[in-house]
């Protein structure tokens, strides 16, 4: 029942274009490298790396947050979520299996943009840059979250407002660590609220590792099982909020 | 306002659909009043019989089918379906619903519709198949099972929108303003269906704005004005009486303005 919903949320989504980003994704790596033709190898490298992971890394966003704003808001909006409520799915079940759909759409997408992220650092530099994959995997884990809050916001707002919060709790949840640190220069009231933003929302920063994977090939274990749990902690909590407020929300 | 109060007469068996003293009311926002949209609704619906749910725009129609189908909740009153309420999966497993102006899956063709329906259904894979193809045929979309819904028409939109009410083969069928939006063709067509159904031993309760339909298909109605309940019984009793299903609405609709004034802000 969840699988059928999930491959419906997919094949829907699949179908309604959006995809489409991966050819974006595509040109834009094309153009940059063409321009980039006469700079230095070694400088060309870093400033393609750094490129590729912001492109994938703009277009997951895209993806994450219009696409978890579609699965309730404008289905509620459309009210194309009308005959399935009645069917004997539960709404949870409903809610999970469409966030699983969007999910698998997700790791497509940013599969491919990988997958030609790679290829063009193989044309451009001879190498293959494979250990930039863990780059790309804690991307599609941070846009999990993403997606999940997206899909929390949208079980209670319109799909304009549900927009704008995931955006700002995007950009927020980019710079919690780095507003916790500096907070208490600011007085006793502004630390708290570093606190407060630390413990509440997500730090996105946990899943840039762009930093730790410049002079290494690999990270530690240790690190990578902890982003992995903070992730799964987050979508946890973030449907169960979904969950709360799907379950309790009347259909006019 | 003799029939309106009073419960139907009882039969043995369980009523397929149970309203009692239904009332709900809209809060739209913490500055606005609130405002009472069903006023002590009470309806049965026998098994085995067709019953239409009539009354102008606004009169609480669609809020009523919604609170039967678990869309909304009742702010006081019950509602059961084949003797439980709503809420329970159980009992959404022996029913069929079209709601209002239906909006499915656009990129969906008509049959992934269909099977999507029996997958939730927990049906066969043989079985969905089996369904997918008899439904497709029974409302006329064979030709068109392949066909994204978003390239179907108003009309073949409301007809996958009753197959997709009909896949589990359900006990109970609710259906809102079902021959809206199609032409006198394809309102015949949807009307033969409901018949057929009813031959086949199961409810159907439809709300309509067509009092002919309820007057040449319905076994009973009932007359719902400015959220009350103005009248249930058979079609046979208010012909007899009025003249027409027509001439009942008009009669009861006036009874209810004599009451009090049109309420210009009505609109759900």
């Amino acid at each position: 029942m969840l699988l059928a919903v999930a491959r419906a949320t997919f094949l829907e989504s699949l179908r309604d274009r959006v995809l489409y980003s991966i050819f974006l994704f595509a040109l834009g790596m094309l153009l940059a490298s063409a321009f980039l033709s006469s700079v230095p190898v070694g400088d060309r490298g870093s400033i393609l790396k750094d490129f590729g992971l912001a492109g994938i890394s703009f277009f997951g966003l895209c993806l994450s947050v219009f696409l978890g704003i579609s699965l309730v808001s404008k289905e509620i909006e459309r009210k194309s979520l009308y005959w399935l409520l009645v069917k004997p799915v539960s709404r949870h079940q409903l809610l999970v299996g469409k966030y699983l759909g969007l999910l698998a759409l997700l790791l497509l997408d940013i599969q491919f943009m990988g997958a030609l992220f790679l290829l063009q650092l193989r044309l451009s530099l001879g190498v293959w840059e494979f250990s930039l994959l863990t780059n790309v995997a804690f991307l599609f884990l941070k846009f999990s979250v993403l997606t999940a809050i997206a899909v929390a916001f949208s079980t209670f707002s319109t799909p304009t407002l549900s927009v704008l919060y995931t955006l700002v709790t995007y950009f927020i949840g980019n710079s919690t660590a780095r507003f916790r640190a500096f907070a208490p220069e600011y007085g006793p009231g502004a630390a708290f609220a570093g606190e407060l933003f630390y413990l509440l929302l997500p730090n996105f920063d946990n899943f840039d590792i762009r930093k730790e994977m410049l002079h290494r090939a690999s990270l530690p274990a240790a690190q990578v099982l902890f982003t992995v749990v903070y992730a799964l902690a987050y979508v946890f909590l973030a449907l169960a909020v979904a969950r709360f407020i799907f379950e309790r929300r009347e259909f006019n | 306002m003799e029939s309106a109060t009073a419960a139907p007469p009882a039969t043995s068996a369980t009523p397929a659909i149970r309203i009692r003293e239904l009332c709900k009311v809209f809060k739209d926002h913490w500055t606005r009043k609130k405002k009472l949209v069903l006023d002590k609704v009470s309806v049965d619906v026998r098994p085995g019989e067709i019953f239409g749910f009539i009354g102008p725009n606004g009169a609480g129609k669609s809020t009523t089918l919604k609170i039967m189908t678990g869309l909304l909740f009742p702010t006081s009153g019950q509602v059961e379906v084949l003797g439980r309420p709503i809420a329970e999966k159980e009992i959404r497993q022996r029913i069929g619903f079209l709601p209002e102006s239906p909006q499915f899956y656009t990129y969906l063709t008509g049959a992934e519709t269909l099977s999507l329906v029996g997958e939730i259904f927990g049906l066969p894979r043989a079985e969905i198949r089996r369904r997918t193809d008899e439904l497709l045929g029974l409302v006329r979309l064979h030709d068109a099972r392949d066909l994204a819904l978003r390239k179907y028409s108003k009309g073949m939109i409301q007809r996958i929108g009753l197959a997709q009410a009909l896949v589990n083969s359900p006990e109970v069928v609710i259906l809102d303003e079902p021959m809206s939006d199609l032409d006198p063709i394809g309102r015949r067509e949807i009307l033969d269906m409901l018949s057929a159904l009813k031959a086949q031993g199961k409810t159907v309760f439809f709300s309509t704005h067509i009092l002919y339909d309820v007057e040449s298909r319905c076994d009973r109605f009932a007359l719902l004005v400015k959220g009350r309940i103005r009248y249930v019984g058979t079609v046979a009793d208010a012909v007899a009486r009025w003249g027409s299903v027509e001439n009942a609405f008009m009669d009861k609709v006036r009874e209810a303005d004599a009451e009090s004034p049109p309420d210009p802000s009505a609109g759900r």
